[in-house]
């Protein structure tokens, strides 16, 4: 097969991969997630007044609902932005491209690990329509940005690019926190190779080896480090770190052992029966080895992913059958391990990119840990090597070709699975709470009107939802950024929402606002329209979400 | 010393399981015999299992492995209150061992992977999820969901229904219904993670989270070796672990329970490798995790014996109390005595407890008062819900016990379970006598 041909099949994968992530963004997610809604409304506030919504100028890191976003996305957003209007498509398009870019990089590794082409384009095609690559990209994730500046690092150290290598990392890192961490570790595990020390027998030989062969990729971390100066530099170190606060698994544990067993009054960390400090190692390396297992990336469902961004319905993260192939390929990875830095450096990708996840207090956490699952491909990548070893090995040419052809026949199949699954099926059972209905079609009936009325009360449940009200009416960003000083000061959390312009959040309450005139409520509560309408110069506009033509109401008092 | 001894009969207490019951109505008529003939049933299986090791592999990995096994809390748990398993077990490896010895390969996976089967489906009326899978009933029903899910959309992004006829076909759903009853076999946390399991899932340590890593260092060693029988033997005994695993219909470890063999097997394998090997960093590891491995099934030893109702079924709990609360009565005094049935079968309890339970007197059904009085001179036990009422999210009126006693029961008992056992009806057990 000649080059060319190879570029063109590839290139053709990736350009249908685009296609796929690409369509039909308006319709499906129905509706953006408040992160998102902040994403593309700070990257049109910084288009417009080159401020964040808070008023700080060219941020390196978003305050937003007190979190703190790494910035790159909505930066990179703004060109979009400014192209397409501030819509959903604009905003989520920087993820699109993020996770079809991060297939160059994933086809590049899968050339090192897979010589014969015909089955590297199989299993290409395969990954490159993996439940987690189709549904991360079509929402607005600066995690998604960070995997694809990470998988980019990942390969350039790899091939021992000292300065590149970190400026992608650097990349990465400033597209989401988890990077600032996993990076610097995946540079130092790869300068030290620690796996090395379980099968070394002679340590002066490791040592030499270390000195002679791996001091200069310290520069590398250097550079990492210059890079992420600015960000400890231009915001308070603190605040930066606000996210690990509310989320780290020491606080949430402690102390460990479980109540019960531990005696009133006794020093827990004297306990010797159930000591904390082995509570605590497990609870560690259950973290990081939950990323492993198989049941997590292909079968089982957290609470705490149901009704989040990262739920994707009927999957968990990669597919059904690449969780069994998975298995095949940890078996394939351990066998590799001692004789070929590649594997090695694929237990390290999993472990530096798992690392930062497994210090937040979930046990599994797929969105924190995205920088893992390219590692996690290629792992699936050998277990398909194993695999057709085995069959090739087990099988006559007849049966194998049957096999083979059933395979194709298979993951055909799952593939449009997976896309009608993501396209249709997801939306009737994700929206709702993160990704809340009714603001996309409400919003703009109530930008029309709203001038003819003094006040506007919003009546909503969600804690973050006056980011909907900025967004889909493109609210003009210098009314938003003069109430800066007005609004939650930074460490709280819980209710977001502030009173702007003629908005006010507070609750429905009929009996008290029938009085008023120059009216307009927005209220997802119980409406009961016939008392409404019985009042002079009163209208109730019904507003739908993706299921229903009844989930808001507009409540007009002349 | 004491108190050592008064932890570990916390565990030892433990009223018998329904599956206990069955034996010891029909023949044996001692909890306590049942348990010793249990535990030489899979102590036995244990020599076996070493006799198999010892002759394909080597008599140090046979001997470690059986170690493993038998200091874990499931084979504690297994002869403790679960006889029917423990036979199965026996069985199984009787089979093996004698196959071992035959060599007649294939076949004899067929067969012993038939008796697993067979085993699942003769001991008990129940039915694991996978065989309900089988058969495109479920699959039907999944693909009308997704349908009906899909129509609901007011503006959805538009998939000729012909595309989706094809992909959603029953025959592709069925696959994947099927595929997703395999994928929990790999549940790594169930199997090494399950004192800090991240659900608080029910259920018995098969193994303390240090063995993980003896289990990777084992598989690693695994692949290296050229000892096929090493290799065919870990991988038949997984063949069966996946098996009982798929048709087991009970709780989490006891779907594990065969998996004890072949992970104790890869484990022993690291453990002789650990003592072998002259490299120091991987020594002292490879010490540091098995001391840790000991450590860890001391701690789970413990906390079963100080937290039995937290590990283990709660419903023996529930007819301990019930029926030694009956006990103490006179039971001439009345004229009914109504039991729930709501956690199992009452009657082999009563049978167990009180030996002779009339049939006249004694009724084994849930019951409802919350919206009349108790009969006179009857018993009446089971859940706070029965007496004040139910409710679909287990959320029991809080002033239960005041609404009882004012029904008129002259006398109450009450007990607390800690697990949920009896959804809808409450966490409260209650023998209220109405005079």
């Amino acid at each position: 097969m000649k080059k060319n041909t190879e570029k063109i099949i590839v290139g053709l994968i990736i350009l249908l991969s685009f296609l796929v992530k690409v369509y039909g963004l308006e319709k499906s997610p129905a509706s953006l997630g408040f992160d998102e809604a902040a994403l593309g409304y700070n990257a049109y506030s910084i288009l417009k007044t080159g401020r964040d919504e808070y008023g700080n100028f060219l941020p390196l890191s978003l305050r937003s609902f007190n979190d703190y976003k790494p910035a790159l996305y909505t930066y990179l957003s703004i060109p979009f932005v400014w192209l397409m209007g501030l819509n959903q498509t604009s905003t989520r398009i920087v993820s699109v491209i993020a996770g079809t870019a991060s297939l160059i990089f994933l086809y590049l590794f899968l050339k090192e690990f897979v010589k014969n082409k015909t089955l590297r384009f199989f299993i290409f095609s395969v990954l490159a329509f993996e439940p987690w690559r189709l549904h991360f990209a079509r929402v607005a994730l600066e995690t998604n940005l960070s995997a694809c500046f990470f998988v980019a690092g990942a390969w350039f150290l790899y091939k021992k690019r000292k300065i590149l290598s970190p400026i992608l990392f650097g990349l990465a890192a400033y597209s989401y926190h988890g990077a600032r961490a996993a990076a610097p570790l995946l540079i130092i595990l790869f300068l030290l190779d620690p796996l090395k020390w379980f099968f070394i027998k002679n340590w002066i030989k490791y040592k030499n080896w270390l000195i002679r062969r791996r001091w200069k990729y310290l520069i590398s971390i250097l550079v990492f480090i210059l890079i992420l100066v600015p960000v400890f530099l231009f915001n308070e170190s603190s605040q930066v770190l606000t996210r690990l606060r509310q989320e780290n698994v020491f606080y949430r544990y402690y102390p460990f052992t479980p109540k019960e067993l531990i005696k009133e009054g006794k020093n827990v960390w004297l306990n010797s029966a159930n000591n904390p400090i082995y509570y605590f190692l497990g609870i560690m390396s259950g973290h990081m080895l939950s990323y492993f297992s198989p049941i997590n990336l292909g079968g089982r469902i957290y609470h705490w992913v149901k009704g989040s961004v990262q739920y994707i319905p009927g999957f968990s993260v990669i597919g059904w059958i690449e969780t069994i192939i998975f298995i095949f390929g940890l078996v394939w990875l351990i066998k590799k391990i001692k004789n070929n830095f590649k594997y090695r450096f694929l237990v390290y990708w999993i472990l530096a990119s798992a690392a930062p996840a497994a210090l937040t207090w979930n046990w599994f956490h797929p969105l924190r840990s995205m920088n893992l699952y390219p590692a996690i491909e290629l792992v699936i990548v050998l277990g398909f090597v194993f695999l057709i070893k085995i069959i090739n090995k087990k099988m006559s040419g007849l049966m194998a070709k049957f096999v083979y052809i059933g395979m194709v026949v298979l993951f055909a199949f799952s593939i449009l699975f997976t896309i009608l699954n993501e396209y249709v099926y997801s939306v009737a059972i994700n929206h709702g709470e993160y990704q809340p209905g009714g603001f996309k079609e409400g919003v703009p009936i109530l930008a029309k009107i709203q001038d003819k009325y003094d006040q506007i009360i919003i009546d909503s449940p969600h804690a973050q939802s006056y980011i909907f009200f900025l967004f889909y009416q493109q609210f003009d960003p210098k009314i938003v950024q003069s109430y800066a000083d007005k609004r939650p000061k930074p460490g709280i959390e819980g209710n977001l929402n502030f009173d702007f312009y003629k908005y006010k959040f507070t609750k429905y309450n009929w009996s008290e606002q029938k009085n008023e005139s120059k009216i307009l409520i927005w209220t997802t509560s119980e409406v009961k329209e016939d008392e409404i309408k019985r009042t002079p110069n009163t209208n109730v506009i019904w507003i739908g979400n993706a299921v229903s033509d009844k989930v808001t109401a507009i409540i007009t008092k002349e | 010393m004491q108190n050592i001894i008064s932890s570990v009969l916390k565990s030892l207490s433990y009223p018998p399981t329904e599956d206990q019951l069955v034996l010891i109505n029909s023949f044996l008529k001692n909890l306590w015999l049942l348990r010793i003939l249990s535990l030489l049933i899979l102590l036995t299986s244990l020599f076996l299992w070493y006799k198999i090791l010892a002759k394909v592999i080597s008599k140090s990995v046979g001997l470690i492995s059986c170690l493993i096994i038998l200091i874990s809390p499931t084979f504690y748990v297994l002869w403790l209150a679960y006889p029917i398993d423990c036979i199965k077990i026996f069985l199984l490896i009787l089979l093996v061992f004698w196959f071992s010895r035959k060599k007649i390969g294939k076949l004899a996976l067929l067969l012993i992977s038939g008796y697993i089967v067979l085993f699942s489906f003769l001991t008990t009326k129940e039915r694991a999820s996978f065989v309900h899978k089988i058969g495109l009933k479920d699959a039907t029903m999944e693909v009308q969901e997704r349908f009906a899910a899909e129509d609901s959309l007011t503006d959805p992004i538009i998939v000729p229904l012909k595309i989706k006829r094809i992909v959603y076909n029953k025959y592709y759903i069925e696959f994947k219904e099927l595929i997703n009853e395999v994928i929990p076999f790999f549940d790594v946390e169930s199997i090494f993670f399950q004192e800090i399991h991240p659900l608080e899932q029910k259920s018995i340590i098969i193994f303390v989270w240090p063995e993980i890593f003896l289990f990777i260092g084992g598989i690693f060693f695994l692949t290296k070796s050229k000892n096929k029988n090493l290799n065919l033997t870990v991988m038949v005994m997984f063949l069966f672990s996946f098996i009982n695993f798929l048709f087991n219909p009970f709780v989490i470890f006891r779907k594990f329970e065969l998996i004890l063999f072949p992970i104790s097997l890869i484990m022993a394998v690291a453990v002789v490798k650990i003592i072998e090997t002259k490299v120091i960093f991987g020594k002292t590891a490879g010490f540091l995790i098995v001391f840790l491995c000991l450590y860890g099934i001391m701690t789970s030893h413990n906390d079963l014996n100080k937290r039995p109702d937290y590990w283990l079924d709660n419903r023996p709990y529930f007819y301990d109390f019930v029926f030694n609360s009956i006990k103490e009565k006179n039971l001439d005094d009345f004229t009914k005595i109504y039991v729930t049935n709501l956690v199992g079968n009452s009657k082999n309890y009563c049978e167990y407890y009180l030996k002779k339970c009339d049939k006249n007197k004694f009724i084994f059904g849930s019951f409802n008062l919350e919206n009349t009085r108790p009969n006179k001179n009857t018993i009446y036990a089971g859940f706070a819900g029965e007496f004040v009422g139910s409710d679909f999210k287990n959320n029991i009126k809080t002033e239960w016990l005041t609404l009882i006693k004012d029904k008129g029961f002259s006398e109450l008992k009450t007990f607390s379970t800690r697990d949920t056992i009896a959804y809808k009806f409450g966490n409260d057990v209650v023998v209220g006598e109405s005079k």
